[in-house]
């Protein structure tokens, strides 16, 4: 089809396009298939003295394949998180993201308050945390380390377990 | 665990993001315009992709970012207004929709884009179709949902005045090619379904933006951005080019194909009845059957019935178009496709449903028949409906369902006469004529609901009155009659009379009892019987009793008295024809009160004494004006079962005396000619009254017996005797203030009877005079009784009576 | 320019054979600035006349023979002062002796063989200059005159679109197709990127031109990334089908064309990245090198074909 301007309007050049396919109506309005969606909720302290510690709800929900649970819930504390961190560092090539800090100041003895069993010191770690394991657990690469699932899905960890991959076929 | 929402921080949050975002849109117009007030239009471009810059913003609630966008749309259209005037002053500028495209961002770039190329599409026709099919493809690159459906909205609204609004055939007599480009009713459509269904998808798939937990929050947000979407439906609306054809096979089904796909129920709900809204009825009535048939296929959170009502209802108010014959047929069709389709629909949306169906016919289909046959249609299909979900379980009044259902109930009984008649009889008349009314009232209703139509349908009749217009078609025959009562009103007539407490029934009860017996009255009116119908009067009120009967005593208590008074009504009336008229009058008289016997015998056996003694004295009295040769005997027959139930069944003292007195009043008023059937009652009734219990009793009852034995010409001997016991009785008082009150009211009697000389009863109250002035000197009289005894005095001194001796 | 002049006893102008009509073209100066001369291609006669101003009228100049030189020259950064010179071509003007009044002398180079783009890179330069020398015992007079070479290439026989799919496996998989391969340093790239798989979070996607230099050879190469167009396609993250198109003009750029191993000292290679980056900023991205060439614009077009006119009537 030839193009018949007047002269006055814009160049044949600015309104070129390439065809397109055309979207499919279910494609068009199928839900997103990059579903996922990590809350670290509920913590709580348990035990007492040395043994004391704190450890929260890590509730998933996604529609990513890779994930053997669409809905999952596991309580972790905050060392599961550093030893799913050092297992990333170690296993992947992926630049993982840093946890909330270890707040050590919180850990010397003799302070008035709580420490790091203050509410408003959990409340900030749980953040943290939940920026933490959405980062990780949305990078495509991390998605392949046994680590993450087992940290996600599995109710406990297996800190003895084989890494591997887990998306090579 | 709170779950409060930090509303107010959030909120003050948006507030200071939207000023600042403001302040910067204010700031960089500020530039723009100073620049295009220099002639630097690149500077001015550049200043202008700088304030648009802020709707990338992805920090704003959608009611923000509306709210910025209105400030950047307002600030586009000064660059738009000096783009057009340097053009029009014959300034090319040919590559400036090149240079747009430079911006970095493609928010900018696209804003830009489209205010340019407005401006070409405005002064330069010809380039129409290709800029409006670029720039509604480019806008593909917004795929964020908010911030798409903005910049589409702007794209749509920009480009509102500018849409080719012309046919192919009407452009084809210049051949030159040239018009083709500045484009055809075509390229409009293309352009704005393909707006339309890009924002669609858009507006979709926000519900999956942020968190799952905001998602309540979310659909109020995409409730409130609706319009976006809509407006793309009001445009195609206002393309005067598309016509049914174009609609038919082009518009609708593009529209229908992205509503039903989208599968999302907020979408498809507002979309479907925003098409209802903005598109003709002609256009609807052509393309019924596509439209409802996607209605069946939406998702199941779509409450379809909005839909369907919205649609019957528009075309049930459509004025001058002509409405195809098979309107209904389809829609009800459709209906029952739907129904089918979407097997959790609530009986509720489904009963609404139908009910719009009914306004329908009521307000589209003027032949009679043809209307009464479709409501019957909609009847029949709502019961099986409702037999089919409801399993045998009724419907009960006091659920959601029962409302729909009594409202439903109501529509064609209160709207389906073709004269607008909603009242009076009409209903009644209805609710016969439609076959499956009652079966659907009768088969899967309980008593309650059935109740609520009844008294409806009563109360309609009633409130209208007797003075509504007369309507001869609408009377009921006799069979009519006979259904309602004993179908469409047996939650009335039938079944378990509610037990009594404490000696008292239901208010309810009696309510809608006494409302049965009014409308007894009304029935006999001329609203449904003709005045000199007599004989058909009384196959009514005879057929009124056979249905009312098996109801029990605590029902026919409430009912039987108006069939009695229509009853001597209708005697009286066949009197007054006389034999000339009717040769059987006489006859059929007699039947009457042999009638008027057995009812008033029947309600006796509902324990209501004084009612049944008080019809059998109207009875009498009516009998004995009655011209029949039997008027006197059976005018004794009645008061002697009056005084029958006085002596045996009434004991209340003051009911007593009451009835008594009434009897003595209706003996007076009979006045029997023949002695032989007055004497008895006569000399019977100071006996009687003799027996009151209260002193004050006998006195007056006797003294109204007296009268018994006067009439115009003689004062009997009797009648002096009842004086003078009433003067002794008075005298036994041992309160000195009665006994006083009583003396006065003898005195007064007497006056009654002080016409004829009668030396005796002069005496008489020249005594009584004595004793009362002797007795006022002890008691102070009461102001009343003083004025009575003034009053007899006065009017003896006018007689020229003196009580002195 | 200035203090070399006012020490010496003359002035040396320049003025090229229709300077008036020639086309002037900018060039970026090692500063950073912009620099325009006149603009020539390849083949084009160098012509024009050199006058020399005897800075005190009257007063003789001695000197050993003035010359002009036509000069093409590679100039690497980090061999600072190693300048390769690819073409030179010198005429004697005057003879050794001297001047006693101002004069002027015509020059012409015919058709002279210019193969090569005048470019200022990061690490390298290559310009054409005419230099004027008036030599002398102690100083030489010395006066250069840039020019500007473009290099024309006729429309590529061969130019297929660039069609790929690439993609993260069970992750994220696209199709992107520019149309052509080869740009003209006008043209506009007109493409389109295809979402066949998106499973991760997409957050906007651009096109980036970037341009790689690369000196030096073996182990003394440097690569120098020079990121010269950033261009935003896609706000927001699209689902399976989604087709965003793609229409980059190039001619607001600075771009030269593809110059590959220029003298075996340096190329200059154009690539297209395509990036995907993501809510936690993660890119993901996609580099294909297009070739950049340089079309003869209308006007010059003539001058084009006429030139290969006349060295052939030669």
């Amino acid at each position: 089809m030839s193009k018949t301007t007047n002269g006055e309007g814009p160049t044949q050049e600015s309104t070129r396009r390439l065809t397109i396919k055309k979207q499919t109506l279910d494609d068009a309005y199928a839900a997103p298939a990059n579903f996922l969606e990590i809350d670290v909720v509920n913590p709580v302290t348990h035990g007492v003295a040395r043994n004391r510690y704190t450890d929260y709800e890590v509730r998933l929900r996604t529609n990513l394949p890779i994930f053997k649970l669409k809905e999952s819930s596991v309580r972790r504390r905050y060392s599961d998180f550093e030893w799913l961190r050092n297992e990333l560092e170690r296993d992947s090539k992926i630049m993982v993201p840093p946890l909330p800090g270890k707040a050590w100041k919180r850990l010397m003895p003799f302070r008035g308050d709580d420490g790091i069993y203050e509410e408003d010191f959990i409340e900030e770690r749980r953040k943290g945390l939940e920026s933490f394991i959405n980062k990780v657990a949305g990078h495509p690469l991390a998605q392949n380390e046994k680590c993450l699932h087992m940290f996600l899905q599995e109710s406990t960890l297996d800190r003895n377990y084989v890494p591997g991959k887990i998306r090579n076929s | 665990m709170s779950t409060t929402p930090a509303t107010t921080p959030s909120d003050d949050k948006q507030e200071k993001r939207l000023d600042e975002s403001l302040g910067n849109v204010k700031i960089q117009s500020f530039h723009m315009k100073c620049c295009l007030d220099r002639g630097k239009l690149m500077e001015a471009l550049k200043h202008a992709s700088n304030m648009i810059t802020e709707l990338r913003t992805n920090q704003l609630s959608p009611k923000s970012y509306y709210e910025l966008y209105m400030a950047v749309c307002d600030q586009l259209r000064h660059m738009e207004m000096y783009l057009l005037d340097e053009f029009n002053r014959g300034r090319k500028l040919a590559d400036l929709y090149e240079l747009v495209q430079y911006a970095g961002n493609i928010i900018p770039r696209l804003y830009l884009l489209i205010t340019v190329g407005l401006v070409y599409m405005k002064t330069t026709p010809g380039s129409r179709r290709d800029i409006l099919k670029d720039l509604v493809e480019m806008c593909r690159g917004v795929q964020h949902p908010l911030r798409g459906l903005f910049l589409r909205n702007y794209l749509l609204q920009s480009c509102r005045n500018i849409l080719p609004d012309v046919t192919v055939e009407e452009i084809a007599g210049d051949g030159d090619g040239k018009e083709e480009h500045s484009g055809t009713i075509e390229d409009s459509i293309e352009f704005i379904l393909l707006n339309f269904a890009e924002m669609n998808k858009l507006w979709v798939r926000m519900q999956h933006q942020g968190h799952t937990r905001d998602k309540d929050r979310r659909e109020k947000e995409r409730l409130e951005l609706r319009l976006l979407v809509g407006t793309n439906l009001v445009r195609l609306s206002q393309l005067e080019s598309i016509d049914i054809e174009r609609y038919k096979n082009v518009v609708l089904p593009g529209i229908l194909e992205q509503v039903v796909s989208c599968r999302d129920g907020i979408a498809q709900e507002y979309l479907m009845e925003c098409l209802i809204q903005v598109f003709p009825d002609e256009f609807h009535l052509t393309t019924l059957q596509p439209f409802l048939h996607s209605c069946a296929k939406l998702v199941p959170s779509v409450n379809v019935k909005n839909i369907i009502i919205a649609l019957i209802d528009r075309l049930a108010l459509s004025k001058d178009i002509d409405l195809p014959d098979d309107l209904f047929d389809i829609f009800s069709s459709q209906i029952s496709n739907i129904i089918q389709s979407r097997p959790d629909m609530i009986l509720e949306d489904i009963i609404s449903m139908e009910g719009s169906l009914i306004n329908f016919t009521i307000k589209k289909i003027n032949a009679e028949s043809k209307r009464e046959e479709s409501i019957d249609s909609v009847l029949q299909s709502t019961l099986n409906v409702i037999k089919e979900k409801c399993n045998k379980a009724r419907i009960q009044y006091r659920t959601n369902i029962g409302k729909e259902l009594l409202k439903f109930l109501k529509l064609p009984i209160t709207h389906g006469t073709q004269d607008g008649q909603t009242s009076g009889i009409a209903p009644i008349k209805m609710s016969l004529k439609l076959k499956v009314f009652k079966n659907l009232l009768k088969d899967v209703t309980d008593l309650e609901l059935q109740k609520q139509i009844t008294l409806s349908l009563l109360n309609s009749a009633l409130d209208s009155g007797i003075e509504d217009k007369i309507i001869e078609e609408n009377r009921l025959t006799l069979e009519e009659i006979e259904i309602f009562l004993s179908e469409l009103c047996e939650p009335l007539v039938k079944g378990a009379a509610p037990e009594e407490l404490d000696g008292m029934l239901d208010e309810d009860f009696v309510d809608e009892q006494l409302l049965l017996s009014r409308f007894i009255h009304y029935l006999l009116s001329p609203i449904c019987v003709a005045e000199d119908d007599l004989d058909f009067k009384y196959l009514i009120i005879s057929s009124c009793k056979k249905i009312l009967a098996p109801g029990g005593a605590k029902r026919v208590r409430f009912t039987f008295p108006a069939l009695v008074f229509e009853s001597l009504d209708l005697a009286l009336k066949y009197s007054k024809r006389g034999s000339e008229e009717d040769a059987k009058w006489d006859k059929k008289c007699t039947k009457i009160y042999q009638f008027v016997n057995q009812t008033i015998s029947a309600l006796n056996e509902s324990n209501c004494p004084d009612i049944c003694l008080r019809l059998y004295l109207q009875a009498a009295l009516n009998a004995s004006k009655v011209g029949l040769k039997t008027c006197e005997t059976l005018a004794d027959e009645f008061v002697t079962k009056a005084v029958s139930i006085y002596e045996e069944e009434i004991c209340e003292t003051k009911e007593r005396f009451s009835s008594l007195i009434l009897i003595i009043g209706a003996i007076k008023e009979i006045d029997f000619k023949s002695a032989e059937l007055k004497q008895p009652f006569a000399s019977q009734m100071p006996l009687l009254a003799s027996k009151l219990i209260q002193k004050p009793n006998q006195v007056r009852a006797i003294l109204s017996s007296s009268l018994l034995f006067c009439d115009d010409s003689t004062i009997s001997p009797e009648a002096i005797k009842c004086i003078k016991k009433c003067v002794k009785i008075a005298s036994s008082m041992m309160d000195n203030d009665l006994k006083l009150q009583l003396y006065i009211e003898i005195l007064a009697h007497i006056t009654l009877l002080v016409s004829q000389e009668n030396q005796e009863l002069l005496e008489q109250m020249k005594d009584l005079n004595e004793k009362i002035l002797e007795q006022k000197n002890e008691v102070i009289l009461s102001e009343s009784l003083e004025k009575q005894y003034n009053a007899t005095l006065n009017f003896l001194q006018s007689q020229n009576i003196s009580l002195d001796k | 320019m200035s203090f070399l002049t006012f020490r010496s006893g003359a002035d040396i102008d320049i003025i090229l054979d229709g300077a008036e009509n020639r086309k002037l073209a900018e060039i970026k100066s090692e500063d950073g600035k912009k620099d325009r001369y006149y603009l020539y291609y390849d083949g084009e006669t160098v012509s024009g006349k050199v006058n020399i101003t005897l800075k005190k009228p009257g007063t003789k100049l001695d000197h050993l023979g003035i010359k002009v030189e036509f000069i093409g020259e590679i100039e690497l950064y980090a061999d600072r002062g190693n300048h390769h010179e690819f073409s030179s071509l010198v005429k004697d003007l005057a003879r050794p002796g001297d001047l006693i009044q101002n004069t002027s002398y015509s020059f012409e180079f015919v058709n002279v063989e210019k193969p090569y783009e005048s470019y200022t890179g990061t690490n390298v330069r290559l310009r054409y200059f005419i230099r004027v020398t008036i030599v002398r015992r102690l100083s030489d007079i010395i006066k250069e005159m840039d020019i500007i070479v473009h290099t024309l290439a006729s429309y590529p026989e061969v130019n297929s679109p660039i069609k790929m799919e690439v993609g993260i496996e069970e992750c994220l998989h696209i199709e992107f197709e520019y149309n052509k391969s080869k740009y003209h340093l006008k043209d506009v790239i007109v493409g389109k990127i295809y979402f066949l798989l998106v499973r991760i979070k997409i957050k906007h996607m651009e096109i980036a031109i970037i341009k790689k230099e690369s000196t030096g050879i073996g182990q003394n190469t440097f690569n120098e990334n020079e990121t010269i167009a950033k261009y935003e396609i896609m706000d927001g993250a699209p689902v399976r089908g989604e087709s965003i198109p793609l229409r980059l003009f190039l001619a607001g750029y600075e771009l030269t064309p593809t110059m590959k191993d220029i003298n075996k000292k340096f190329s200059v290679r154009y690539f297209l990245n395509l990036v995907l980056v993501d809510e936690e900023e993660r890119r993901y991205f996609k580099q294909q090198e297009i070739i950049l060439w340089r079309k003869g614009e209308k006007t010059r077009k003539q001058i084009q074909s006429q030139a290969p006119q006349s060295s052939e009537v030669k």
